[in-house]
């Protein structure tokens, strides 16, 4: 794009004149063309996906298995938690399980309060918390990679992506919030 | 009556759709015994309800039905397609009958005759049935709604504050001026007195807006909360009418009453204990109650006697309901069992499982068939509600004494009285119904004793636990005030006496089981919430009681662990997942550990808080930890207090270096052993404590 610079000369100005005239004709005709052009395929657009920090480590989270995503508000513990369970908290005027990602995936848990909280489990939803969501970003399907056999975070990633020139792993919500709900002594029966 | 009347068409309508559903699957499985059970139960159901509203006409129609179904209910014969026909036609014919029953309940002049009214209007159409998700969803925007208040009392009160400090500035305005400065003084003040009357409006109109708000709010919110739950007294009436009604059909004497009517459950669950308890007092009325001369014969009072208490129940509910009458002969059950074939091994099974097989369908004891039962239906309902609501139903029975039959259910939700209480800096709830009293507590008033603590309570040495022991997680704990409060709770035998901060008062809540994930804690039987839309946990006193019991008689060593607190560690490396890592170690060892990314941090942490111990990274950006350790022995204020520098430079010359600066240990990263760790870290606090 030219901009068109200042003559004191009245040659100059006529030519700055021209060029801007030029440069709107030409923006008018991009924003005109802008309708003729194909649709975008949706199938080729990319996943949505969560950039999240647990224990220390980077992970990724597909918006689609996520059911809310909230600010940590009070988090009321209980007795008797098995590690990682925070306690309870109320969101919207309905109760939530809490349990720390870190210590699910089996890393060191920060005593801190979660900044955020992600809603799964579908018909009885548990509350996972984050430390930090980092960004919400768009990746290709092409882009995440399979794990071979489960190295990494016992069975919770089976896929990893590279961003911003990290490899980061996929983490599968279902099965956290399985094991979460086992810890808890909850198991898929109803007992008793 | 008129409520009970149109209670009963709504049920009527359902029982009718239902049946016709159930005829028509039947048609097509003319084998599946379920479907019709289902549908007996369906036509029994609706004859005891019509015949409580007295509609005689639509209750023999519903008769009929069971009674052309009963044959086929042992699979000998197979029931046809044209006799469904038929059953269906009775259906429309009660179908008739229920719609006009909407239109003519209004329209009767003296005689009691119906006048003729206007085509009758499909009175369904005044009543919404409401998905309960939908309504949850309701209650869930307006909890949100109500928090959104917060905030915006908060601006006000900024508004407030504005035109104060408006007030104050004008002041200042008038004081300040000078002769030269008149002119400018004065478009000032005027600038001035504009703003501050355009603060008196907005404090005035959102103040006003504000309150009304948060008044129109609460009464919404207050009329929700009670569409979902319902008093049990509410389905009393329809109780009492019906043993009345039973009894006068069958020429018997009975009286009923009831209590725990308080009680409040959500509404489906209500009604379908309310069907339940109908079969059930039906059948203790016929069975159960003997006739007048039996009684009298018998030494009994001549009016028999129902009895259904509720009870609340930790997270459920129970119905029992007793009676007077003859009880159950379980010979005659075991008999009986075995002549219509349900049970082969009846003569062997014990009183218990023989009474259990009166909740089977099919079953009766009964010689002859009255109007009322006899069929075998009845109870199979009572077992099939239970089992619907994921409850139990139980029967005790003593034979010429009387029988009891208990119902039992969760609720997901329900309304209770509680009294809350302060403690750790937090609100516990605890249900009124189980507290017996309370009463201030100093440290001469707790006796103590070979199994803990106890105070007087009236005549009773009460055990006293703090309620730390028994609600906080474990390796937590509190120190009550020297001045604390006691709350005197019976559960059954055992008696205890829980110790909290303060007394805040009493208020209704409305109980919500603990969400999935959160496990079963012991003590806790589920929560509320306050009115920041924040959970407060409500306790189980029937299990308080024995933890807090269990947890008294325990050696008092455990809670006397914590009572020199020890100082806090600061952290200081910039690697965070070093720094975690420490964090854990540490706290696992029980210490309280902060965290610093830089050693500049470290020292502006370091003045707010005394810490016991520093333990720093070497290589950092900005400040090195060597720098870190000689700026900290320069200080007074923190020389004395010891550092570990961690790193991971080995070398003999890196050592000395540390040495000098004033470490008083130097563990290095690649050698990195937790315990030894450990151990230097407790010598060097226990050296500085």
């Amino acid at each position: 794009m030219t901009i068109p610079t200042q003559k004191t000369d009245e040659s100059g100005e006529a030519r700055g004149a021209i060029a801007a005239e030029r440069h709107v004709a030409d923006l008018r005709q991009a924003f005109d063309a802008s309708f003729a052009a194909p649709p975008r395929d949706v199938e080729r657009s990319g996943h949505l996906v969560l950039a999240i920090q647990a224990g220390g480590q980077g992970y990724v989270i597909r918006l689609s298995d996520v059911d809310g995503v909230h600010e940590c508000r009070k988090i009321v513990p209980l007795p008797e938690s098995p590690p990682g369970l925070l306690g309870i908290t109320g969101i919207r005027g309905r109760l939530f399980a809490v349990h720390a990602l870190a210590s699910l995936l089996g890393l060191p848990a920060s005593r801190e309060k979660p900044r955020w909280l992600l809603l799964a489990g579908g018909d009885e939803p548990v509350a996972i918390g984050v430390t930090s969501i980092e960004a919400c970003l768009e990746v290709n399907p092409a882009d995440l990679v399979p794990v071979e056999g489960a190295t990494h975070g016992e069975g919770h990633v089976r896929e990893i992506v590279t961003l911003a020139g990290q490899a980061r792993g996929v983490l599968v919500l279902e099965s956290l919030v399985a094991l979460a709900k086992r810890r808890a002594g909850e198991t898929r029966e109803e007992s008793q | 009556m008129n409520e009970l009347e149109n209670y009963f068409r709504d049920e009527a309508n359902e029982i009718v759709e239902g049946l016709t559903r159930d005829l028509l699957a039947l048609e097509k499985n003319p084998n599946d015994a379920g479907i019709l059970a289902r549908c007996m139960r369906l036509a029994h159901t609706l004859k005891g309800a019509a015949r409580v509203v007295r509609q005689t006409r639509i209750g023999e129609m519903a008769h009929t039905i069971e009674d052309a179904l009963a044959p086929f209910r042992d699979g000998e014969e197979t029931i046809t397609s044209d006799y469904v026909s038929d059953l269906l036609r009775i259906l429309e014919r009660i179908r008739e009958e229920t719609t006009k029953l909407g239109a003519a309940a209004k329209v009767e002049d003296e005689n009691g005759e119906p006048k003729p009214t206007s085509p009758a209007i499909d009175d369904r159409l005044e009543t919404v049935r409401v998905d309960i998700t939908d309504m949850d969803a309701l209650l869930e925007g307006l909890s949100e709604a109500a928090i959104q208040i917060g905030p915006l009392t908060g601006g006000h009160v900024a508004l407030q504050h504005a035109l104060r400090l408006a007030a104050l500035l004008r002041e200042e305005l008038e004081l300040g001026q000078g002769a030269g400065e008149r002119g400018r003084g004065a478009r000032l003040g005027a600038a001035l007195t504009e703003i501050t009357q355009s603060l008196v409006h907005a404090d005035r109109d959102i103040g006003a807006a504000l309150g009304r708000i948060e008044r129109e709010l609460g009464e919404v919110q207050a009329r929700a909360a009670t569409l979902r739950l319902l008093p049990v007294g509410a389905i009393l009436g329809t109780l009492e009418l019906t043993a009345r009604d039973t009894a006068e059909a069958l020429g018997k004497n009975v009286s009923f009453s009831a209590r725990g009517g308080d009680v409040r459950l959500e509404g489906h669950v209500l009604s379908a204990v309310r069907e339940a308890l109908l079969h059930v007092i039906r059948n203790a009325v016929d069975h159960g109650v003997e006739s007048v001369e039996e009684r009298i014969a018998w030494g009994k009072p001549e009016v028999g006697r129902i009895h259904l208490e509720i009870e609340r129940r930790g997270r459920k509910v129970a119905f029992r309901c007793t009676d007077d009458g003859r009880g159950i002969d379980v010979a005659a059950v075991r008999q009986a069992a075995k002549r219509q074939g349900l049970a082969s091994e009846a003569e062997t099974l014990d009183e218990e499982e023989a009474l259990a097989l009166v909740f089977r369908s099919g079953l009766t004891t009964a010689s002859a068939v009255t109007e009322i039962s006899g069929r075998g239906v009845g109870l199979d309902v009572v077992r099939e509600v239970a089992s619907r609501l994921r409850g139990s139903v139980q029967l005790t029975s003593k034979l010429g004494e009387g029988t009891a039959v208990e119902i039992e259910v969760p609720v997901s939700l329900s309304s209770i009285p509680v009294l809350s209480v302060l403690f750790a800096g937090s609100t516990a709830l605890v249900p009124l119904d189980a507290v017996r009293g309370t009463r201030r507590v100093v440290a001469a008033d707790r006796l103590q004793g070979p199994e803990g603590e106890r105070i007087l309570f009236g005549d009773r040495a009460v055990p006293f636990t703090p309620l730390g022991s028994v609600l906080l997680p474990d390796g937590e704990s509190h120190e009550l005030p020297p001045a604390c409060s006691a709350v005197i709770v019976q559960s059954g035998e055992v008696w205890i006496a829980l110790g909290v901060d303060r007394l805040l008062g009493t208020m209704d809540v409305v109980l919500r089981p603990l969400p999935s994930g959160a496990g079963a804690p012991a003590g806790v039987a589920g929560a509320a919430f306050d009115a920041q839309g924040d959970p407060m946990l409500v306790l189980d006193p029937a299990e308080l009681s024995r933890v807090g019991a269990r947890k008294v008689s325990a050696p008092v060593m455990s809670t006397r662990r914590v009572a020199p607190k020890r100082l806090p560690i600061l952290v200081i490396d910039d690697s965070l997942t070093t720094r975690m890592l420490e964090q854990s170690i540490l706290e696992s060892a029980g210490y309280e550990v902060d965290l610093s990314a830089s050693a500049e941090e470290g020292l502006r942490k370091a003045k707010a808080r005394k810490y016991g111990l520093f333990i720093v990274d070497v290589e950092m950006p900005g400040m090195n930890g060597f720098e870190f350790t000689a700026t900290t022995r320069a200080d007074p204020a923190l020389r004395d207090v010891p550092v570990i520098i961690v790193t991971s430079l080995a070398t003999s010359k890196d050592r000395e270096r540390g040495a000098e600066a004033g470490a008083s240990a130097y563990i290095v990263k690649g050698e990195f052993d937790q315990k030894h760790f450990v151990r230097k870290v407790a010598e060097l606090l226990g050296a500085s404590a």
